[in-house]
């Protein structure tokens, strides 16, 4: 009994000092990789597309948003009115999200996850240990393309550097 | 406004006649008016005077007019050349009744030199003057009119262009009876009596006391409904073409005609309908749950058949109380996706954009001829168990224009709990489920 709760212990304060280190080394690297963010956080990351983490209440991130966007362009995340909402190549925006968190740093997958389809649309959740890769997509009869992915850590955890 | 409707043309050749004294040959020539008869379901008679002048030897040639209704069918005839000084009258019996249209067509045959008639046009029953009067004379150019009120005397080649007005002053009858023709048309009915926003709708109006021919007719202006390929086929049908704008009001709007200048004494409504909800006319399965290309499923899944999607046929419907079909096939369907999970991961929301068409064989972007719409797939496919919510709104677009109808509002609950297994419902008129 005292050794399991040793082990918890230890094994959350590990995590704990790994999430700190690592989202102070994540922020640092991206400034470095993608420069400066603008005033509401966004990086450019590629041209015509964005990337913003928010952070919970204490300043922990818990999002990792990939958009279509620019950054310093007052509404350029808002979406079009016309019927022809924004949208990424996707295999760039796949290219970004592997960038940023590669496979190996996303933990074990988990049993959640699913695909919700629409119309043209395609919203997939797909589930690990410690996060979730949320990515809405066009379909290919519409042009393609990827809406948004979201990273979402269900856990206080590192998100990749 | 006057019109010509007196057509004189030479026709066919020489016809017998009265023989006057020097006569060498013989001309025919015809002409024709339109007008009204003047009864009210009293008066069907045309009373046509002809008043031949001359000069001390004058021989009236024949004279032969011939009454037919508004489709060009033949109704009567009569002769009323003579051999002397007129007038000569004959009365032509329209069989019908009311103020209905007619022609008359007169043919006469003119002869020698000294020929001088005057054919006389409607002074009474006659509306809206566009009578004018050609006369052509065989003989001289450029004849010398005499003062009105005074025998006419044309020795010249034609044509020569007698106004209505100056047989009128000369005091000549031609008599379309004493009844009033003034009377208004009337609507009956319009068909299709309704038509969708961004539409062209082909209409038929229906109604009495309409005329075809050389008659001015109108429908009335409506706000944002230009009106088009208008013709009036008959005594009792019109047709129309009604191009709706697409940011036009809906509601009714007045329809009346006008014609000759009368307008109709009635009105009937022409109602412009805005999609405003829905229906549901059918819920299908669909098979293959997490094949990409049939279910609509990504590319990404890994293979499994949990949950549940289906193609939802929906018909747009107006905005009255009692909900009719848009029959237009403009309208775009566009949804936005909001609230929406899966397993208990809250996804993005999705920004209104165009529902169709999608990876499914046989959705479209814009609804069919019926004003239908299939939005498919709408459901959930997993690997292994899975539930998610989705909010889907639906709104309507009209063709290319931004006028955007909020139409329908789906929150869905989404199962699939087991291999085979899925259900997805909205609470009301769509549920589906498997097995």
């Amino acid at each position: 009994m005292k050794k399991t709760l040793m082990r918890t212990i230890t094994v959350t304060f590990v995590i704990l000092i790994t999430y700190l280190v690592g989202a102070g080394q994540t922020s640092d690297d991206l400034k470095q990789r993608y420069g400066m963010p603008d005033e509401k956080g966004h990086y450019l990351v590629r041209p015509g597309i964005t990337l913003l983490v928010t952070n919970t209440k204490d300043q922990k991130p818990s999002y990792i948003t990939i958009e279509p966007g620019d950054v310093f362009v007052s509404g350029s995340h808002e979406q079009d009115r016309d019927g022809s909402a924004k949208v990424m190549p996707s295999n760039i925006a796949e290219q970004v999200l592997e960038e940023i968190l590669p496979i190996e740093k996303r933990g074990r997958p988990g049993k959640g996850g699913g695909t919700i389809v629409s119309g043209c649309t395609i919203l997939s959740s797909i589930d690990y240990e410690f996060l979730a890769i949320n990515i809405s997509k066009r379909c290919p009869e519409q042009g393609a393309g990827t809406y948004q992915i979201t990273i979402h850590w269900k856990e206080k955890k590192d998100f990749g550097r | 406004m006057k019109r010509l409707l007196f057509l004189f043309a030479p026709l066919v050749i020489g016809l017998f006649i009265f023989v006057s004294s020097a006569s060498a040959s013989s001309y025919v020539y015809s002409y024709s008016t339109v007008g009204y008869d003047s009864g009210t379901n009293t008066v069907t008679g045309y009373s046509y005077t002809s008043y031949p002048y001359g000069g001390s030897l004058y021989y009236q040639p024949y004279v032969e007019a011939t009454l037919y209704d508004e489709n060009g069918t033949y109704l009567a005839d009569g002769d009323f050349s003579q051999t002397q000084g007129g007038p000569a009258t004959i009365t032509l019996q329209a069989p019908g009744s009311g103020c209905q249209f007619y022609q008359i067509v007169g043919w006469h045959a003119v002869d020698d030199f000294y020929y001088v008639t005057n054919y006389y046009m409607p002074s009474v029953g006659y509306r809206n003057g566009f009578y004018d009067v050609d006369y052509y004379s065989q003989f001289r150019e450029n004849p010398t009119y005499p003062p009105f009120g005074e025998s006419r005397y044309f020795y010249g080649a034609g044509p020569v262009h007698i106004l209505e007005e100056e047989f009128i002053s000369l005091g000549v009858t031609e008599s379309w009876g004493s009844g009033n023709c003034n009377l208004p048309p009337t609507i009956t009915s319009i068909s299709p009596a309704l038509g969708g926003v961004g539409s062209a709708t082909s209409i038929t109006i229906t109604g009495t006391g309409f005329k075809s021919g050389s008659i001015e007719a109108s429908i009335n202006s409506m706000s944002n409904i230009t009106i088009s390929e208008f013709f009036v086929d008959s005594g009792t049908q019109m047709r129309a073409k009604f191009t709706i704008a697409a940011n036009a009001g809906g509601g009714n709007r007045t329809v009346a005609v006008t014609l000759g200048g009368i307008p109709s004494d009635n009105n009937k409504n022409f109602f412009v309908q805005i999609p405003t909800s829905l229906t549901v006319v059918s819920v299908t399965k669909l098979s293959g749950t997490t094949n990409p290309t049939t279910a609509g499923c990504w590319d990404g899944d890994a293979p499994g058949d949990y949950g549940l999607r289906v193609s939802v046929r929906y018909q747009v419907m107006d905005q009255q109380s009692t909900a009719v079909a848009i029959t237009n096939n403009k309208m775009v369907l566009q949804e936005a996706l909001t609230d929406s999970v899966i397993n208990g991961e809250t996804q993005a929301d999705k920004p209104l954009a165009d529902m169709g068409p999608s990876r499914i064989t046989g959705t479209t972007r814009t609804t069919n001829s019926s004003g239908q719409y299939l939005d498919s797939p709408v459901g959930v496919c997993n690997s292994s168990s899975v539930t998610a919510t989705l909010k889907q709104t639906i709104k309507v677009l009209i063709d290319t224009t931004s006028t955007i109808y909020s139409v329908r509002v789906n929150s869905f609950t989404m199962t699939g709990p087991a291999f085979q297994t899925g259900s997805i419902s909205n609470g009301s008129d769509i549920v589906s489920s498997r097995p």
